[in-house]
């Protein structure tokens, strides 16, 4: 994570509208939508996540949509027989799938835990729920630098590195990363646990978070923009006059 | 009663477990979705990784809402194509799998057990479609694969695939089942960290 | 402040019942500083517990008697009426923190207070003046040092401006830079008189703080000392105690190393290890050569590359490369095979339900029979069945040691391995290390303990941003050096 990530660039919206934005990029998976739609709406959150997220990651994500989506596509015409359905099936995985994986990363990585709660909370959920997934955002970077450590332990006593062994006994390597990320898991749960309870968080409680969740007018300009953009591209194509 | 209701140390417990479980059951689903053949052996395998989670969570959280939590979000994850049939199926396998722990009081192994072969059959969701849509997913794997490729996959996946797949998923989470409590034992208790 | 009236504790592990506390009773008094301290399973750290109500409101057990804390009784009420009064700091960086945000993070406990946003801002300001976090805030927490990281859980706590800090061996995973940042943000807390109690086993970064130690043994509190009691123990009673040294100035007994022939070929010779970090130069070491059969000591800053070292010689990162052992080339797959390192998280490397299982783990079967007689030789015969997750920490390094001693790995690396040991499993391991290195080819750990150096080192190594700043054998003139080092 770069020093930039917990500093929004340019642009504060709110989770829900984020999470607005992953619904609307799901609207793609049922391949219904037509390429038009499917380009447009890359272009839209890409914006956004310009703005949001910041130049490197919305750079990086362009680069990797226009050689792995967009350009199969183009050379589409100069290519036959297998290499046709590879590209096509790149292409179209590439088109269907990367907007939302953006405005997942999006979300995971300009959204705060405290402003995660908040957000919850105004959707009326319980702390029940608001509570785990909290946490949850919070624990998935630790689980990667703990199965990190791990991979290296496991190097390092030769076991589940070769293909060939963990085909052979599978369950056995299985236990081999299961067991040590379990316990880790379960340590480092609880000290959270400990820590976070002992310094007031509790289910119920009402918090006052400095930062205030609300919306504000970019994010009325896309729950409202948004959605209407896909309706009207929707039935276009279905009237086939785009593609 | 009040024992059996999650608190905040629960609650956070929780969390924790639902990443652990959401990341392992990403990465089998990874390994496993690149070839048609081990794409449709998902739920199978991935209830058998997964058991040992499971049966650590309950053992740690053995609370009324546990599985409920991990339910609903297992299910919106398998089911972010957004097939409507497939989150309600998802959504009773979810409070069927609550009730029946409930039933044993959050204690008795046998009912987590089978409430765990009610639960794995979430991972079925994303293929009910394939038995039930027929037509709809074939011009859906059409669009985006090429027509050739759905071609290969209808002449092999029978109609019944979706039952088929039930099956392999009870057969999975009994494994894992059986898998998880044998962890249990040889581990968690033996090292006294339950 | 706090009363502790007759408090027991007693929890069960295993079906068997464990007694951590028996019989306590303690008066704390407003702006003490009172160290608790004694060997590790003394119970201090359950001490703490009881003092900020983690025990019986988070950790299950049998608790008797009555603590209260400026007039609360922390026992019966909720943790979270218990965090206006006390704030705790726990030993694990990594696991403390509930956001991911460093700002977020000071201000978790005053947001779940409700106090007002403006109040709430106030004090951010406050604290990040006083604890000095201009270059902090507004960062990703796991982008930060240990030390930074309980910078931040400092601030954090204060913010809340309860009147009891409890730590909870706070500087076990910091290394001596770190520690010293902790002890200026333990001197602010007693400048503005908050009664603070520190469970610890590294005690000279307290020596000037300290207002009281409380000696514990056995879930009991044997005695207490004023500071000036506790500077003048002898060193022999203060190791049966198994207390770590308080101050650096009476290292005596320790005999000279032999020096180290640059031209023997019995060395290591590194002629030149290059990492790359996302487009920065991490480390740049080029003509350096490390004794073999001897236990060699890297030290420097956090940040100067000494786990980038590690763990690059030891063959687990990407590296430019050049490297000899014994005049003859050794190419990174073979060093991965050949080497092994103890790591800091030594849960991460056991993974079998025995011991006897973990030392078998992927070694031929012929060698089965040298498994018996290493048990034997690290005393280990009485966990041969144990499972290796239940032992203590000291305990679980050994089996890792063992574990590589029975692969056979030539090239061993040790990284901190006395962070939170107490002054006994220090010793042990110190001796443990010398043993070892006797019979492998070469022992090379990381360390920021002085008393461990000077008990067990022969070589050392200074890293300074990434490169050899210097490197000695620890002769007279060598001890001088390295304890001038850590001086600064």
């Amino acid at each position: 994570m770069s020093a930039n990530s917990y500093r929004q660039a340019y642009l504060y919206i709110d989770p829900r509208t984020k999470m607005l934005l992953v619904l609307c990029c799901g609207t793609l998976f049922n391949a219904q939508m037509g390429m038009v739609a499917e380009i447009a709406v890359f272009f839209v959150v890409f914006t956004i996540g310009l703005f949001v997220h910041g130049v490197k990651s919305a750079a990086k994500i362009f680069i990797f949509y226009s050689l792995a989506g967009l350009l199969p596509l183009i050379l589409l015409h100069s290519i036959e027989g297998f290499m046709t359905i590879f590209f096509t099936a790149l292409s179209t995985l590439v088109l269907i799938f990367t907007p939302a994986v953006y405005a997942l990363n999006i979300i995971t990585k300009t959204t705060t835990v405290s402003d995660s709660v908040s957000a919850l909370r105004k959707m009326h959920l319980s702390d029940s729920v608001v509570i785990p997934i909290a946490v949850f955002f919070r624990f998935v970077p630790t689980l990667k630098e703990e199965w990190q450590s791990i991979r290296s332990a496991m190097k390092l006593r030769g076991i589940g590195t070769s293909f060939f062994n963990v085909v052979r006994r599978p369950i056995l390597n299985m236990e081999y990363v299961l067991i040590p990320l379990m316990m880790s898991t379960a340590n480092i749960a609880e000290e959270l646990a400990a820590a976070s309870m002992s310094r007031g968080l509790a289910k119920g409680v009402n918090r006052v978070p400095i930062s205030e969740v609300k919306f504000r007018v970019a994010d009325y300009i896309i729950i409202v923009g948004f959605p209407v953009m896909l309706a009207i591209l929707y039935s276009l194509k279905q009237k086939g006059v785009i593609v | 009663m009040n024992q059996t209701k999650m608190k905040t140390k629960d609650l956070i417990l929780a969390g924790a477990f639902l990443a652990l479980y959401c990341v392992v059951s990403l990465g089998v689903i990874m390994v496993l979705g690149f070839t048609p053949i081990t794409f449709l052996l998902v739920p199978l395998i991935v209830p058998i990784v997964v058991g040992p989670v499971f049966s650590l969570y309950l053992s740690k959280v053995p609370k009324s809402g546990a599985i409920l939590i991990l339910g609903i979000i297992v299910t919106l994850l398998s089911n972010s194509t957004g097939y409507i049939y497939g989150i309600i199926f998802g959504a009773i396998a979810t409070v069927v799998a609550e009730l029946i722990a409930k039933a044993g009081k959050y204690k008795s192994k046998q009912m987590f057990s089978i409430s765990y072969m009610v639960f794995s059959l979430i991972y079925t969701t994303p293929y009910m479609m394939m038995t039930l849509a027929r037509n709809a997913f074939m011009e859906k794997t059409a669009m985006i694969s090429g027509q050739e490729f759905a071609d290969v996959l209808a002449s092999f996946v029978p109609n019944w695939i979706f039952y088929a797949l039930i099956v392999l998923a009870l057969i999975g989470a009994a494994i894992g089942s059986f898998f998880g409590q044998r962890v249990m034992k040889k581990h968690f208790e033996k090292a006294g960290i339950l | 402040m706090i009363s502790i009236k007759n408090v027991s504790y007693s929890y069960l592990s295993n079906d068997e019942l464990v007694q951590n506390l028996k019989d306590i009773n303690l008066e704390i008094n407003a702006g003490e500083v009172v160290v608790l301290c004694g060997e590790s399973g003394s119970g201090k750290t359950t001490l703490t517990r009881v003092i900020n109500g983690l025990i019986p409101n988070f950790y299950e057990g049998e608790m008797s008697g009555e603590v209260t804390v400026g007039g609360q009784n922390v026992t019966t009420q909720t943790l979270e009426t218990t965090s206006k009064t006390v704030g705790s700091i726990f030993q694990n960086p990594r696991s403390q923190f509930f956001n991911v945000d460093t700002t977020g993070e000071v201000v978790f406990g005053c947001e779940n207070l409700a106090l007002p946003i403006e109040e709430t801002l106030k004090r951010l300001k406050e604290v990040s003046d006083l604890f000095e976090l201009e270059n902090l805030l507004n960062r990703s927490i796991f982008e930060l040092s240990g030390g930074e990281k309980q910078r931040i859980a400092c601030a954090s706590i204060y913010a809340v401006q309860p009147e009891v800090f409890v730590f909870d061996e706070p500087s076990s995973n910091l290394d001596v830079h770190s520690i010293e940042l902790l002890r200026k943000a333990i001197e602010i807390l007693v400048k503005n008189k908050k009664t603070v109690v520190i469970a610890e086993h590294r005690l000279y970064y307290l020596a000037d703080l300290a207002t009281r130690y409380v000696y514990m043994s056995e879930g009991k509190i044997q005695c207490e000392f004023s500071p000036a009691e506790m500077k003048s123990i002898c060193p022999k009673q203060r190791k049966l105690m198994g207390l770590r040294n308080i101050n650096f100035s009476n290292f005596s007994e320790r005999k000279e190393s032999v020096a180290f022939k640059e031209s023997c070929s019995s060395k290591l010779h590194i002629e030149q290890l290059k990492v790359k970090y996302e487009n920065t130069i991490a480390l740049d070491i080029s003509d350096l050569s490390i004794p073999l059969h001897t236990v060699v000591g890297i030290v420097g800053e956090n940040g100067a590359g000494k786990s980038t070292f590690v763990n690059a010689l030891v063959g687990l990162k990407k590296s430019n490369e050049n490297i000899f052992l014994e005049s003859k080339p050794i190419k990174k797959k073979e060093r991965l095979k050949k080497g092994f390192m103890v790591m800091q998280e030594v849960g991460h490397q056991l993974f079998t339900q025995s011991v006897s299982e973990e030392l078998k783990l992927n070694i031929p079967e012929e060698n089965y029979d040298i498994v018996d007689e290493v048990i034997e030789k690290l005393s280990l015969t009485k966990f041969k069945d144990r499972h290796p997750m239940s032992l203590s920490g000291g305990e679980k390094q050994r089996v890792a040691i063992a574990s590589a001693f029975c692969a056979g790995k030539e090239i061993l690396m040790y990284d901190e391995p006395t962070s939170g040991l107490d002054y006994k499993n220090m010793i042990k391991t110190s001796e443990l290390i010398k043993a070892v290195s006797q019979k492998s080819k070469c022992s090379i750990l990381i360390t920021h303990d002085l008393e461990f150096i000077l008990s067990c080192c022969d070589y050392i190594v200074e890293l300074k941003n990434g490169s050899v700043a210097d490197s000695y054998d620890l002769d007279k003139e060598g001890i001088n050096r390295i304890c001038g080092y850590f001086k600064k």
